[in-house]
């Protein structure tokens, strides 16, 4: 499983979001993972794997979805099935556009512990790392 | 790295910008990652350039809008559909018990039109790889920067029939689907509903247990005493598990009769009798689904290279791993995502987000994250449901998820909840 075990608090999420924020306005690359590029179709080089250095579950998955401009977007596309583009539900399931990051990241945190039952999102909750987490709510709450 | 304002430039040299972009690409291999704040203020780039996309299903349609939405006004978007209209295959399975019409389950290009992509309605005939063209079943040539197949699946023919007018297999949504709710309608009660899954991969993992059970729901209440006999290439239920197996031995223990590892040997249709590995099955209907493999434009263009069925696809970008600067999605493409309709949009939505990075000589998104939710009706009031999240495994170059979890007992609330899924999930694919 690819849950995170560290539970992230408002004050992390809020210092994370902030880190996150300051790299992409930097246009920092703070991790040597690769992105990989676009005409190298098939195997990466043995050397492009062990570059690779994984550190701290939130802080590499924070990193690895920051490879993309666009990777915030991408990552809330998956929302958009259910909840509408860009988060605007028009068939009576939660709109998410315009809800702030913390009241997204709280109700995903609570639902992913909960037990699932009969409720989708309880489950579906439980496949996202907190980095992802954040950039999914982040980019909801500037919808 | 070269800026975007360079680049532009480069590419508007025609030939020349091709060749450049290429080996900007190439070069950018190693470069730092570039962070723009584009994404943040939510704004398109300015790319220009043309995408084609072949097959207006879930997969074609979510890409060429996505590609639209996301590559702003300059990108010329080009959606190329034989049809007019796609019917869905999700939820087709309620129009056999006449809770559904397929007129119901159609959807125009209209909303795709109406934010800019081109609608062309045609057909295909060929890919001519080397100068980046489609030749149309007119003549016409259509020229690409990128190409995106969606071209869904065509069906083996099972050996002893010669076509599937009679006999339906009714796995793509349209007249077999009301051909076949006819033949249950007129089925007598006792009679005996017939029905084959394929050995996997097939399109709809779920789809051919939830057509047991909706069609044993219909029995019980309108044709007393009929069995639904359904025959398994595979050793066990392939999706939802627990929720199939508890309905078989449960609800649904006196009607459906649930049978594993059957090959067909040949099918007779004038008896409605279905030669087996377990014997000869007779039935007043008979629905057998055959084995699937990617449509003609994929097989045809040498990009069959799975199997000789399927695409081989880079899940980073979804480009052929066979023919470069051509894409495959959804059911055609194999991958260790399911195939249906609502990954095939999550396909889609990664596919041309590469597509915008690799247009703008940038590195493409390293990890990308797809899901797979369905909600399966069990009766004419109940439903299920699967979700499964998948993470690009860079070890492995696959998606890879933990597994697809289900619901605990379908629920009328689960077929609600099915309805509004469905509306935004549509809407999200077609606009």
């Amino acid at each position: 499983m690819r849950h995170d075990p560290i539970h992230l608090n408002k004050t992390m999420a809020a210092s994370l979001v902030v880190v996150g924020a300051f790299a992409l306005l930097a246009g920092l690359r703070l991790s040597p993972v690769g992105a990989i590029a676009p005409s190298k179709r098939g195997t990466p080089s043995a050397s492009e794997l062990t570059a690779t250095v994984y550190m701290p579950a939130v802080t590499t998955a924070l990193q690895r979805t920051l490879q993309s401009s666009t990777a915030s977007r991408l990552l809330a596309s998956n929302c958009f099935q259910c909840h509408g583009t860009d988060g605007k539900s028009s068939s009576g399931i939660d709109r998410l556009a315009g809800m702030s990051a913390s009241e997204i990241i709280d109700e995903m945190q609570s639902m992913r512990v909960e037990p699932i039952g009969n409720d989708i999102m309880k489950a579906h909750a439980r496949g996202y790392t907190d980095a992802e987490l954040l950039l999914i709510a982040d980019y909801f709450s500037r919808q | 790295m070269i800026s975007r304002r360079q680049f532009l430039t480069v590419a508007g040299a025609g030939a020349l910008g091709i060749a450049a972009q290429r080996a900007l690409a190439v070069s950018d291999a190693h470069a730092p990652t570039r962070i723009s704040t584009r994404d943040r203020a939510g704004a398109a780039p300015a790319l220009a350039g043309r995408v084609v996309v072949v097959g207006g299903g879930m997969g074609g349609a979510t890409a060429a809008r996505f590609l639209k939405l996301w590559g702003g006004a300059q990108l010329q978007v080009i959606l190329i559909e034989k049809n007019l209209s796609y019917t869905s295959n999700i939820l087709s399975n309620l129009v056999l018990t006449g809770q559904k019409t397929i007129p119901g389950l159609q959807y125009t290009y209209a909303q795709l039109q109406a934010i800019g992509v081109t609608v062309m309605q045609g057909e295909v005939l060929s890919i001519n790889a080397g100068p980046r063209t489609l030749t149309l079943a007119g003549g016409q040539l259509v020229s690409y920067d990128r190409l995106v197949l969606s071209p869904g699946i065509d069906f083996d023919l099972l050996p002893g029939l010669t076509n599937y007018d009679d006999i339906v297999h009714a796995w793509q949504a349209g007249p077999q689907t009301i051909r076949l709710a006819q033949q249950l309608q007129a089925m007598p009660a006792g009679g005996a509903f017939v029905m084959t899954i394929p050995a996997a991969p097939f399109r709809c993992p779920p789809g051919p247990y939830e057509r047991a059970c909706v069609v044993a729901d219909y029995v019980q209440r309108q044709k007393p005493g009929s069995k639904v006999i359904v025959l398994d290439a595979n050793p066990n239920v392939m999706a939802e598990r627990h929720t199939f197996e508890t309905a078989f031995n449960g609800i649904f223990a006196n009607t459906i009769e649930y049978h594993t590892g059957v090959t067909i040997n040949s099918i007779d249709a004038a008896t409605r009798t279905i030669d087996t590995s377990i014997g000869a099955i007779a039935g007043a209907v008979l629905n057998p689904i055959p084995p699937h493999r990617a449509g003609r434009l994929v097989r045809d263009n040498g990009l069959a290279n799975v199997g000789g069925r399927w695409a081989g696809v880079n899940v980073l970008t979804y480009e052929s791993t066979a023919q470069p600067f051509v894409h495959v999605i959804g059911d055609a493409s194999s991958t260790t995502q399911p195939k249906a309709g609502h990954i095939a949009n999550a396909e889609a939505k990664v596919c041309a987000d590469a597509i915008l990075h690799m247009m703008a000589g940038e590195p493409v998104n390293g990890a990308p994250v797809t899901n797979s939710a369905c909600y399966s009706p069990i009766t004419a009031t109940t439903a299920s449901w699967l979700t499964a999240i998948y993470h690009y495994d860079p070890i492995s170059q696959t998606m890879k998820t933990p597994g697809p979890m289900e619901a605990e007992s379908p629920s009328g609330d689960g077929f609600e909840m099915m309805g509004k899924w469905f509306t935004n999930l549509m809407k999200d694919s077609f606009g």
